[in-house]
């Protein structure tokens, strides 16, 4: 037996045999870690000059959000990349000797067992990347902490950094030694481990590919389990998730991640190991049985893949090009695949049976999507299984702004559940008409791409049934009847609270309150807290009252905008811009008279038309598609088409401003107004024209 | 002691080793020849534990040899294509050796290296195939195992290094518990060196024999016998393996100790009679003709 003693020379010999393996570990960490950290630091302080006054505390925010993210690459990726690449190399070059007769008469001719020699070569690569990863990594927190104030949370963010980076490494190299035991030479290794790294995440990419392309009623909205999945079974996502996890706090979860990920895979590889047979070395498989299997795992979901790529790269809408590449794809592959396994063009055509099977699943696959074998464009739960439906489309998002969207109001995608209803009717009737528009081709692909469609938008429908289970369909409906069903859902107080941005909101978090009319110059009011809250509650008491359909079919007079301390987009990470936000798009129609009154009361009374006295110049772009097409919409393209027409006649521009309103919204559903064209109106001490919709 | 019991191992759609059954004894050379195939070099990594067997039992000393530490000390495995580390030396591996055998000679092995001239500074990779052969024989010799399994070591030794090694296995035998074994498809380089022989054709084990006891029960006799009567007298009276006549010589090939032989043909008054030694290539052509293999042509 092998004492730990001898452990210890043989880990160090072998680390001596990869002696230019720890090289370039060692360098590449060096200048990926703290070398690149003084340069980006370099690059702050410079962003840090241009802060001026609160240009130490910039650099110090900079150097505090970015250094733990870069310890493990997550916000470096080149350094994630290196840790991938530095974990295949540890793995092949340590198992290599699977693959050499010669090397395995050597290693395995010794008196030290399989698992013995196992660990060794673990420990030994695990040791090559460690050392210098910690060494650096340790060097480039003191290099960090030497421009900051160092707190525990920070030195505590940097570790767990650090672990992640670590996990991830496991989590690749433990992959690419696993890679190195189902094989017998090198590069199939090599291939191996990047299949098994990405190939978990392929099947649920690939299949919400699939179904985007060939269901017609597939929601983009659906957080189906395949989404989720997609981020935790391949390693690659696996290790994405780790480095991320850790670098962002999450150090619990980012560690079981890590651990449980690379346990299971070290033990897959251990009973490989175990397994192994000695005469697979230069054998494309290490276990020939599996050849067959592993042909059709690969064959069927890349050819898939590629007739998906062919389609998306063609810019096609038809899926009969997935299928035919499909079907060529998987011959081709089935092929390419024989020919590693024999290294024999003569043997191309062998493994028929696998090649069939292979076949016969893309065939049967492309049948069931294309025919939709299945009726999941047609499915409609049964009322008696149905718990709620939820209700959701673009036009409304875009048509409100919710308090949810901003930071620090941490905004939840589960959050659109609060819209469901347990009293459906309306929205199964929609869901219906949804299913019907389908077979007559009236779909939500067509409402996107095709110019006709004007009068359809699409709808998400969430259903949630009984048994818990969540299913989502999008559908292209007419405005009109989603309206209707808005309209009958909105008779219910408590689903207008839930729809209304206005009820969302913390009233006493609001700074300010401004105001915008036709003049499109907003007004922050002057109003004390009193007068605020009062302003806030008409308003609330209108929008509990207003007719829903006036919101799609006529123009608001003007908008509120709401502002907060210290909020931001939830999407934007530059905290220092964030001081105050504005929340718009709260609409005033002419039938709220509360809130108009208040307004009116506090000396704010809103203007509903231009003064022509106010007007310096106007000039006049008519809509050239307005003719032919009804539903023509004020897009931003159509303004200022050509040179334009110069009004100047009084009267002309008191005509033309009794055509144009408050066009800042279009509609609850949008595409409310019929623009026959655009006018740029100069107001009197304006250097920069306003452009408003010109109706007919 | 080496027991191969119905040893048995397929290589996908190749049947390697076909149900083998042999005892190499101890402080004996082995020898094992076959034709190019035959299956020398998966019998030798079923017993250096490299390979697993499909089936049977191989066991050293009365214990398993595959992953089995313990016994695998007491044997080291010269592959006939040696394998060194890159930008290793003569040193480094008998270092790395010294690290893996714990009986590791260091002393003979420098001292071997430098009767046979290899430098210890200069890189193996420069080293001619005759050279990594000795420094391999030497790694094996030094090692301190008991069992010494040469997979086509004399392969690309020159005749005086060749008869140098014979002597150091001969040496070794002499002053210590010394087992090698010896593959090779080579019969006259096995003639002079081993004690037993095994000869492996197409996986199955044709035979295993002492060397001596193989020579002193087969011979070959020449004479010219007075009448043709009395030759197929002799004929029937011996157990013959080969016979072939040329003119009034009659050339046998007969089972039995030269004297049995001599007292036989004597008894039919020969106008000329003389008993020859046979060469083991000669005994292996007529026992593995009896056996009704036609490998003359495989031989060398």
């Amino acid at each position: 037996m092998t004492s730990k003693i001898s452990y210890f020379k043989f880990i160090e010999s072998d680390i001596k045999h990869r002696g230019w393996l720890a090289a370039l570990t060692a360098a590449a960490l060096f200048f990926l870690m703290p070398i690149s950290l003084l340069l980006k630091i370099d690059g702050f302080r410079q962003q840090a000059v241009l802060a001026s006054a609160s240009g130490t505390q910039f650099l110090e925010e900079q150097i505090i959000h970015y250094t733990p993210g870069a310890l493990n690459g997550i916000r470096f990726p080149i350094l994630s990349l290196m840790i991938v690449i530095l974990a295949l190399l540890c793995a092949v070059t340590g198992f290599t000797y699977l693959h050499s007769r010669e090397k395995q008469d050597f290693y395995h001719g010794m008196p030290i067992k399989r698992l013995q020699w196992f660990a060794i070569s673990y420990t030994s690569g695990l040791l090559i990347f460690l050392i210098p990863y910690l060494l650096f990594g340790f060097g480039t927190i003191v290099i960090a902490g030497s421009r900051v104030s160092i707190t525990a949370g920070f030195i505590g963010q940097c570790i767990s950094s650090l672990t992640g980076g670590i996990l991830g490494f496991l989590i690749c190299y433990h992959t690419a030694i696993l890679a190195m035991f189902l094989t017998g030479k090198t590069i199939t290794g090599v291939l191996a481990a990047l299949v098994l790294m990405i190939y978990g995440s392929i099947i649920p990419t690939l299949s919400i590919g699939l179904a985007q392309n060939f269901f017609d009623s597939w929601s983009e909205n659906t957080p189906s389990f395949l989404l989720k999945a997609e981020k935790f079974c391949s390693p690659a996502a696996l290790f994405t998730q780790t480095l991320m996890n850790t670098a962002n706090q999450n150090l619990l979860s980012g560690i079981a991640l890590g651990l449980i990920a690379g346990g299971v895979l070290l033990v897959a590889a251990l009973l490989l190991c175990k397994r192994y047979p000695a005469e697979a070395s230069e054998n494309a498989l290490a276990f020939p049985k599996s050849a067959p299997i592993i042909k059709y795992l690969i064959a069927v979901p890349t050819s898939l893949f590629i007739g998906l790529m062919i389609q998306f790269f063609n810019h096609s809408v038809s899926t009969n090009w997935i299928i035919i590449f499909s079907i060529l794809s998987v011959i081709l592959l089935c092929m390419i695949i024989e020919f590693i396994y024999h290294q024999d063009l003569t043997k191309l055509l062998s493994g028929k049976l696998s090649t069939a099977l292979s076949l016969g699943t893309i065939l049967i696959i492309v049948c069931v999507l294309k025919f939709d074998l299945f009726g999941y464009d047609t499915y409609l739960p049964k009322e008696t299984k149905l718990e709620s439906i939820s209700f959701s489309c673009d036009q409304l998002t875009s048509y409100f702004s919710y308090p949810e969207n901003f930071q620090p109001y941490v905004h939840q995608q589960s959050d659109k559940d609060v819209f469901s209803v347990t009293d459906y009717a309306p929205l199964y009737e929609l869901a219906g008409e949804g299913i019907q528009n389908l077979k007559q081709g009236i779909t939500p692909k067509n409402v996107t791409e095709n110019d006709s469609s004007y009068g359809y938008i699409n709808v998400t429908l969430h259903y949630k049934l009984r048994g818990g289970k969540n299913t989502y369909r999008q559908y292209a409906v007419s405005r009109e009847a989603a309206l209707q069903a808005l309209t009958q859902l909105c008779k219910d107080e408590d689903y207008r609270k839930l729809l209304f941005p206005i009820f969302h909101l913390q009233t006493d978090k609001i700074v300010n309150v401004s105001l915008e009319d036709i003049y499109y110059q907003p007004i922050t009011l002057l109003l004390d807290r009193k007068q605020q809250d009062q302003l806030l509650e008409a308003y609330k008491k209108d929008v509990l009252a207003a007719d829903i359909p006036d919101m799609q079919y006529e123009s608001p007079l003007g908008e509120l905008s709401l502002g907060f301390p210290g909020t931001h987009l939830a999407e934007s990470v530059n905290t220092v811009e964030a001081d105050l936000t504005q929340i718009d798009r709260f609409y005033i129609y002419r039938s709220y008279q509360n809130t108009l009154d208040k307004l009116e009361e506090y000396g704010y009374p809103l203007r509903t038309e231009i003064d022509p006295k106010d007007v310096m110049f106007m000039t006049y772009y008519p809509n050239e598609h307005s003719e032919a097409d009804n539903y023509a919409r004020a897009e931003i393209t159509d303004y200022n088409f050509g040179e334009g027409i110069s009004i100047t006649e009084p009267e002309e521009i008191k005509e033309m401003l009794g055509r144009i309103g408050y066009d800042q919204c279009n509609g609850i559903f949008d595409g409310r107004i019929t623009a026959v064209g655009s006018v740029e109106i100069t107001l009197t001490g304006k250097s920069y024209p306003n452009t408003y919709v010109v109706t007919k | 002691m080496i027991e191969l019991t119905n040893i048995d191992k397929t290589f996908q759609d190749v049947h390697a080793i076909d149900h083998i059954s042999a005892v190499i004894q101890d402080n004996l050379i082995f020898g094992l020849v076959g034709s190019n195939g035959a299956g020398k070099s998966t019998l030798m990594r079923l017993i250096a534990g490299i390979l697993k067997p499909d089936g049977g039992s191989l066991l050293i000393d009365g214990q398993p040899v595959f992953e089995n530490p313990a016994i695998k000390g007491d044997l080291c495995f010269l592959s006939d294509s040696p394998y060194f580390f890159p930008n290793s030396t003569a040193a480094s591996m008998r270092d790395y050796y010294a690290m893996v055998y714990p009986n590791f000679d260091q002393k003979q092995f420098d001292s071997l290296a430098e009767k046979l001239g290899l430098s210890f500074s200069r890189k193996l990779n420069s080293f001619s195939k005759g050279m990594k052969k000795q420094v391999s024989i030497l790694l094996g010799l030094c090692s301190g195992a008991r069992y010494l399994l040469c997979d086509e070591t004399f392969d690309g030794l020159d005749p005086v290094v060749r008869q140098a090694v014979k002597g150091l296995f001969a040496a070794e035998l002499t002053q210590r518990d010394f087992t090698p074994i010896i593959a090779s498809h080579n019969l006259r380089e096995l003639e002079d060196i081993c004690d037993s022989i095994g000869l492996l054709h197409k996986g199955k084990l044709l035979l295993t024999q002492d060397l001596d006891q193989l020579k002193y029960q087969v011979h070959k006799i020449q004479c010219v016998l007075p009448d043709e009567a009395l030759e197929q007298q002799l004929l029937q009276e011996l157990e013959i393996l080969h016979y072939e006549k040329t003119g009034s010589l009659l050339l046998l090939t007969a089972r039995g100790t030269k004297e049995v032989l001599l007292q036989c043909v004597n008894q039919k008054h020969p106008v000329f009679a003389e008993v020859l030694p046979l060469t083991l290539e000669e005994i292996f052509i007529s026992e593995t003709e009896v056996a009704g293999y036609d490998i003359k042509n495989l031989l060398l």
